[in-house]
């Protein structure tokens, strides 16, 4: 469905091309155990932002 | 409105994210325009508005693609509200101890003053480090994993009161089947043999502060007499990491990576990124500064430059990991499929509720940053929380209760950013501080590009 463009860089696609099986919504009702690692994502710390995380589960 | 959607287009690849189940796609350019006009049951009015620009066939075609997704629920999915799996209450689990409020280095943009945080330079003493283990095994309830996270100032200032609590925390951990994860965050100005060694033995995971290339860093994170520190720290950092070869490290576990921060002085970053990596160190953060009125701030004028720096950055990282000799980026690091949980998501970087920080005589504040502002003391290891409120204001100012959040189409990735910029700059922990949004949002654009590129480069190999 895709080809890589030398170049560009861009990747092209037919349309559309999904990347990633989300868990989001499901995690609406098992998330929430909390074992999962704080994320300061000021400069002087970890720095890392929720969406870098993974889940521990 | 609530963004539902964000689309964007970066080094030529098209990206649609849906916000409300993180579901990312890689998109034509003909999608990306009919996303202007498509609701998800408008058609008739999509066909209409794009049919000047292609052929009606096509604009058919691809709305029968989206509404496939839409019935997968990876577009347009439901708005999300607070779950019950979000605790009314925040559990404590993290703990930031600022064991040594002194500091050997003067980094011109430190927010601790050299370390002392506005207040006399002083050092933790032992029996307040074993306290606040107490009070963590306490207040994290039911939950197992603990963390505990050694600053200051520069921690290593203070080896006594360290290695007192370490010892204490791994009895600790035997007898009340808690698990702490420990991690140190160092100037490594002292990070010695012997240091290394018995952190090493430790399982530390270790922080270290290097600021890209040996000029920007000697300029920013002068000794105490004024003399750069690029030589020494690299010299003990790169003796660091060689000693942990082979170990059980890696990035989420026991990790070491190094961390920088860029000023308005050095908004070609990019290049302090690669020196970073061509130094030997491939674990690698490199973030903005937060500074108000400071020749070092990063303005809004800067913001165009930071953005094309970001782009640079992709493609550089992209290009060495194609040649094989990539690095982690921890700003690019997403897992988009089993990333956290929405409560995760509401709870942000859980200071004050979930992360306190542990002033050098046992007051507590929401976190490193609070230590020492007005008003912001949350009570002290010996009374316990006497503002509970407080806490609970904060546990409550998620990007569900945030004006600008709840609206902004990155709200579950980036989690409201940091209420200690929201503070500084508005007084206000619900208002986020706009130049920190902006970077945030250009960077997690990065960061989804980054992995859909993996991920399409991955399928097309196979
Ligand atoms: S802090 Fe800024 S970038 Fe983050 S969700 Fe709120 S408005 Fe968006
Ligand atoms: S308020 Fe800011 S500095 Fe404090 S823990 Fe949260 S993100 Fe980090």
């Amino acid at each position: 469905m895709f080809h890589l463009e030398a170049g560009k860089g861009g990747i092209q696609v037919k349309h559309i091309q999904t990347v990633n099986k989300p868990t989001m919504q499901k995690s609406l009702k098992t998330g929430g155990c909390g074992e999962c690692q704080a994320s300061c994502q000021s400069a002087c710390k970890t720095s890392c932002t929720v969406g870098n995380q993974v889940c521990e589960k | 409105m609530k963004a539902k959607i964000h689309k964007f287009e970066q080094n030529g690849t098209y990206i649609l994210l849906d916000v409300n189940s993180g579901a990312v796609h890689v998109i034509d350019k003909m999608i990306y325009d009919l996303m202007d006009t498509f609701t998800g049951e408008n058609d008739e009015e999509t066909v209409h508005a794009w049919a000047h620009a292609y052929p009606e066939a096509d604009i058919r075609e691809a709305l029968g693609e989206l509404h496939t997704l839409m019935e997968q629920q990876e577009l347009f999915a439901p708005d999300i509200d607070v779950p019950p799996t979000f605790r009314q209450h925040g559990l404590v689990k993290s703990l930031c101890l600022m064991v040594a409020q002194d500091c050997n280095l003067r980094c011109k943009y430190c927010f601790g003053d050299g370390g002392s945080y506005g207040q006399e330079r002083a050092v933790m003493t032992p029996d307040v480090g074993r306290a606040a283990i107490d009070f963590l095994i306490e207040k994290s309830g039911p939950r197992k994993h603990c963390e505990v996270d050694f600053f200051g100032g520069e921690p290593l200032m203070n080896m006594k009161t360290v290695k007192a609590v370490t010892e204490y925390a791994r009895k600790k951990e035997q007898e009340t089947g808690k698990r702490f994860k420990l991690t140190l965050t160092t100037n490594g100005m002292l990070l010695t043999d012997e240091n290394i060694q018995w952190l090493n033995d430790h399982d530390f995971s270790l922080v270290l502060s290097l600021d890209g290339r040996k000029e920007v860093n000697d300029a920013m994170r002068p000794d105490v007499g004024g003399h750069g520190t690029y030589d020494r720290i690299v010299r003990n950092f790169r003796r660091c990491i060689e000693s942990r070869k082979g170990g059980n490290y890696d990035y989420r576990g026991v990790y070491t990576y190094l961390r920088g921060t860029y000023t308005h002085e050095n908004l070609d970053f990019t290049k302090d990124v690669l020196s970073m990596h061509d130094a030997g160190f491939d674990i690698l953060s490199l973030e903005p500064v937060v500074l108000k009125d400071s020749p070092y701030a990063i303005t809004e004028d800067d913001l165009p430059r930071v953005y094309a720096e970001y782009d640079r950055l992709v493609d550089a990282y992209m290009e060495r990991r194609r040649a094989g000799h990539g690095f982690w980026f921890f700003h690019f690091n997403m897992d988009l499929s089993n990333g956290p949980c929405v409560a995760k998501r509401l709870s942000g970087c859980g200071a004050g509720h979930e992360y306190f920080a542990v002033a050098e005589n046992g007051d507590l504040y929401p976190c490193h940053q609070f230590v020492g502002r007005e008003g912001y003391r949350l009570g002290s290891l010996s009374e316990g929380v006497t503002r509970p409120e407080l806490s609970q204001y904060f546990r409550e100012s998620h990007v569900l209760n945030k004006e600008k959040c709840r609206d902004c189409w990155a709200r579950f990735f980036c989690s409201g950013g940091c209420h200690a910029n929201a503070d500084l700059f508005h007084g206000d922990i619900r208002q986020p501080y706009e130049i920190g949004c902006a970077i945030q949002k250009k960077r997690l654009e990065c960061a989804i590009l980054v992995q859909a590129l993996q991920t399409l480069e991955a399928n097309e190999k196979q």
